[in-house]
């Protein structure tokens, strides 16, 4: 079904998809971007795989990870959130070290909220190729 | 000069929006509004580059490529709906 012309360019698209969804999720802070829509480039670039190289749903093996894959993001998200609740007094207070990386000399900010997002990540990666590929296999 | 350009660039690109969503609403097949869909994210990056022209600014065109991507998969998978119907992932 699926013509060499479509499995090629997938082959080229889907690691600079995987790398720009990258791109997205960690510079998220404090540009354009965020877990969000990188967890949605992720699952457009699984979909891309699927849609060309064939793909059956089954509880067993793929489809479950993309499941739990979902549950445990939420539980990740949630965790972080109760870590602020416990530290800093709020929930979802966000904590900020700088840290001197060795190699290039520079000061790195890392914020708590970075790992909240990596959970916003997980979670829509998880929904978007199990309702894809749940939807896709729907008898008409 | 570069305002004014923008300006009309704007206003044509509104009018290829709407005749986008007259053959969305019209369109008699289900193949014309796919094309039709397509045909608008096609003209909504194209908005947005011409905003960002207008503006000096590069902060969008990841949009420009995140819509390009979402628009390419949708219209593949659509494609594949429209040929095989019932599994769009079979082989």
């Amino acid at each position: 079904m699926s013509t060499v012309i479509f499995k090629t360019i997938t082959r080229a698209v889907v690691p600079l998809l995987m790398i720009f969804s990258l791109y997205l999720l960690l510079r998220g802070h404090q540009l354009p971007g965020g877990g969000f829509i990188a967890g949605l480039m992720t699952s457009s670039g699984i979909l891309l795989i699927y849609l060309a190289y064939g793909y059956r749903f089954d509880w067993k093996h793929r489809g479950a990870f993309f499941y739990y894959l979902f549950s445990g993001g939420l539980a990740l998200s949630f965790l972080v959130g109760m870590a602020g609740l416990f530290f800093g007094g709020t929930f979802l207070k966000s904590g900020v070290s700088h840290v001197h990386m060795p190699l290039i000399n520079e000061d790195w900010e890392f914020a708590s909220a970075a790992i909240f997002d990596f959970g916003v990540y997980f979670v829509v990666c998880g929904v978007c190729v199990t309702l894809m590929t749940l939807l896709g296999e729907e008898k008409a | 000069m570069i305002a004014l350009v923008t300006d009309i660039a704007f206003i044509l690109l509104a009018v290829a929006l709407l005749f986008c969503f007259y053959r969305l609403i019209v369109g008699p097949s289900l193949p014309d509004r796919v094309v039709a869909i397509d045909t608008i994210t096609t003209v909504t990056i194209a908005m947005i580059a011409v905003y960002c022209i207008k503006e000096g600014t590069a902060i969008f065109y990841d949009a420009i490529l995140v819509l390009s991507i979402l628009g390419f998969v949708g219209t593949v998978a659509m494609a594949k709906f429209l040929a095989k119907g019932d599994n769009i992932f079979e082989q």
